[in-house]
């Protein structure tokens, strides 16, 4: 292998997972999102401007905490936390739930957020 | 009637040669299954950066097209959508190497030469599959995959040139 | 696509990939249909997708039944009905459209004849009655009040089981305004007796619903009258809910810098002025597609009427300023998207 070659080689080899990671990961950025509580939506909010929801689930309320088009569970009545460890969720098609609390948090972008176009 | 008669060249004769070598190698080849439809070893790309290492670019053009070509009216394939993926990967391919061998410096070996190839021919593929067939963005997740398989591949031929570039030189 | 056997592998490959690759619901179907002289789109949520193939075939089917049956002008059913009306007599009417006209005849009557189906004529001027677009120039003011003056209606036609006769001869039935409506309604009774329970009939931007969308209910997004990209609002539709808007938007030509669209107010024969868009959200679809147009025509000082005539309780009216009327019951279910220039609500409570 020649100088050239070897260089070659090696950019490739670090060029290549980068390639993964752009194309696998959607970099749609999230609108709404929507909040299941037992499998069921029960609230559909804007993730635009900044505000608290609070939802009430089998063990208590988890507050959920938007900011500007991010969301993320701010308190919750679990023993673990896992979910508020879980930190900000901001990208089309991310999904989370607090498991103990029955709460769930599905987030959509203006790509997916309508089934049909009334005009 | 007056007769007449093409004058050929060395030259001709060898890329003759060349050609009508490569083209045996990819019809074999094509009877080989494969894990992806459309997915070859490629190894009549040996044949091209041989040809290229040995005797410029001009000649490597040459025996490529006329490969692709030629085997894809040996196959049944020509104008097919297949024939299209082949062609427009051999042509990105070509150019590819081109630009490759008018740098300036010591350049590329084979090594090189075949990686950019494939890297070349897949993503000219990928680029016509989505013009013409797949016109859906999710075809670029694919696109890694593919690329990684070139990778492999462009460099498994390039070993192959270097090893029969030994044996002839 | 030609059948190279390699490409049909190399597309599933790439589907499914795609597919893993954007978590969608595995129970959601879609698919687009040219038929109705419209895009027709129909999503289901549905397991079994043997059951939603038997759907789309019949749904295809029975479109193009009635796109050839209720068409106005071509030799068909409805055809020749305009024909027999046109004399006068007496005459048995083809099963197939018995049932559109007389639902449109108890829809004329309350809409004011504000929705007035007889006037195929006068369509017709206006090259309104084919599915193509027209050109202009707009037709003459003296043809225009020719055909006013004979004031064809829907109450001019009488019913009697299969037997129909028209008073005026000037009848001319174009089911236009009401047609896509009554063949929802058609397509969802269908759809029901095949025991499909969650699904949505979009044709043309005009939709039916059925059911929910899996856990939520379906959603829908309202287009804005004159941004063609973006959403005015959203709402959530009902089980058996419709959603139907006219607009000066959908057809229309501009001739000499004026603008003439395809809504024509039976009582001036010009286009009608002073709305952008009515949306109108009912059960029954042929009420809400007949109620959209009459509204549209009676425009935003007069809609409260027409649409408490109708039996309306979810009116969108945009007039053309930009400005939206709508009933406080429309009001509680739309989601805006950007707060409205300005809203005027009407007493409707």
């Amino acid at each position: 292998m020649t100088k050239a070659d070897r260089i070659l080689y090696l950019i490739t080899a670090l060029l290549l997972p980068m390639m993964f990671y752009f194309s696998w990961t959607g970099d749609k950025e999230a609108d709404y999102a929507d909040v299941y509580v037992d499998n069921k939506v029960v609230r559909h909010v804007s993730l635009s401007g900044q505000q608290e929801i609070d939802v009430a689930g089998a063990l208590g309320h988890s507050v959920l905490q938007i900011d500007h088009g991010r969301i993320r569970f701010n308190t919750s009545p679990c023993k673990a936390k896992v979910c508020i460890h879980r930190g900000w969720l901001q990208r089309g098609g991310e999904f989370h739930a607090c498991l103990p609390n029955r709460v769930s948090i599905a987030l959509r972008s203006n790509a997916n957020e309508y089934d049909s176009i009334n005009f | 009637m007056t007769a007449f008669s093409i004058q050929t060249t060395a030259e001709d004769h060898r890329i003759a040669w060349f050609t009508a070598l490569a083209i045996t190698i990819h019809i074999i080849e094509s009877a080989l299954p494969s894990p992806l439809p459309g997915l070859k070893p490629g190894l009549a790309n040996v044949v091209t950066i041989t040809v290229l290492i040995l005797y410029g670019w001009k000649a490597a053009a040459w025996v490529s097209i006329l490969r692709v070509i030629a085997g894809s009216l040996i196959l049944g394939t020509f104008l097919s959508p297949t024939f299209l993926l082949s062609f427009s990967g051999a042509l990105c391919a070509i150019l590819a190497l081109f630009i490759a061998d008018a740098l300036p410096g010591k350049g590329f070996g084979p090594m090189g030469f075949s990686l950019l190839a494939a890297l070349a021919h897949m993503t000219g593929q990928v680029s016509m599959a989505y013009i013409a067939f797949v016109p859906h963005p999710g075809i670029w997740q694919l696109f890694p995959v593919l690329i990684g398989f070139a990778v492999l591949l462009g460099a498994s031929n390039g070993l192959i040139s270097l090893f029969v570039l030994k044996r002839l030189t | 696509m030609t059948s190279v056997p390699m490409m049909k592998p190399l597309m599933l490959f790439l589907g499914l990939l795609v597919l893993t690759a954007c978590q969608p619901a595995p129970k959601e179907h879609h698919q687009t249909l040219l038929s109705f002289g419209t895009l027709v789109e129909i999503t289901f949520w549905e397991d079994d997708k043997a059951k939603v193939d038997t759907a789309l075939a019949n749904i295809e089917r029975d479109l193009k039944y009635m796109h050839e049956a209720w068409h106005a002008w071509q030799p068909g059913p409805l055809g020749r009905t305009n024909m027999l009306l046109e004399t006068t007599e007496e005459f048995s009417a083809n099963p197939s459209v018995i049932g559109l006209i007389q639902k449109s005849q108890a829809l004329a009557i309350r809409s004011g004849h504000l929705f007035n189906p007889a006037v195929g004529q006068l369509i017709k001027l206006w090259g309104y009655h084919s599915d193509d677009a027209p050109q202009g120039p707009p037709p003459a003011q003296s043809r225009i009040k020719q055909l006013l003056q004979q004031n064809p209606r829907m109450d001019d036609i009488s019913i009697k089981g299969v037997r129909m006769q028209s008073r005026n001869a000037a009848v001319k039935l174009d089911m236009g305004a009401v047609a896509k409506g009554y063949a929802l309604d058609q397509l969802m009774a269908m759809l029901q007796g095949m025991g499909i329970e969650n699904a949505i009939i979009n044709a043309g931007g005009d939709l039916k619903a059925m059911g929910r969308h899996g856990d939520r209910p379906w959603r829908v997004g309202i287009r804005h009258p004159r941004d063609k990209s973006g959403i005015l609002a959203g709402i959530e539709v009902k089980d058996g809910e419709s959603v139907f808007t006219s607009g000066d938007y959908e057809r229309f030509y501009e001739y000499k810098g004026r603008r003439y669209h395809h809504i024509i107010d039976p009582r001036s024969g010009y286009p009608a002025e002073g709305t952008q868009s009515v949306t109108v959200i009912h059960t029954d679809a042929a009420t809400a597609d007949a109620a959209a147009t009459a509204l549209f025509i009676a425009g935003p000082s007069n809609w409260q009427e027409i649409a408490a005539a109708m039996g309306i309780k979810y009116v969108m009216l945009v007039d053309a300023q930009g400005e939206l009327h709508l009933t406080p019951a429309m009001q509680s279910r739309l989601q805006f998207k950007e707060a409205p220039k300005q809203i005027h609500l009407s007493e409707q409570s």
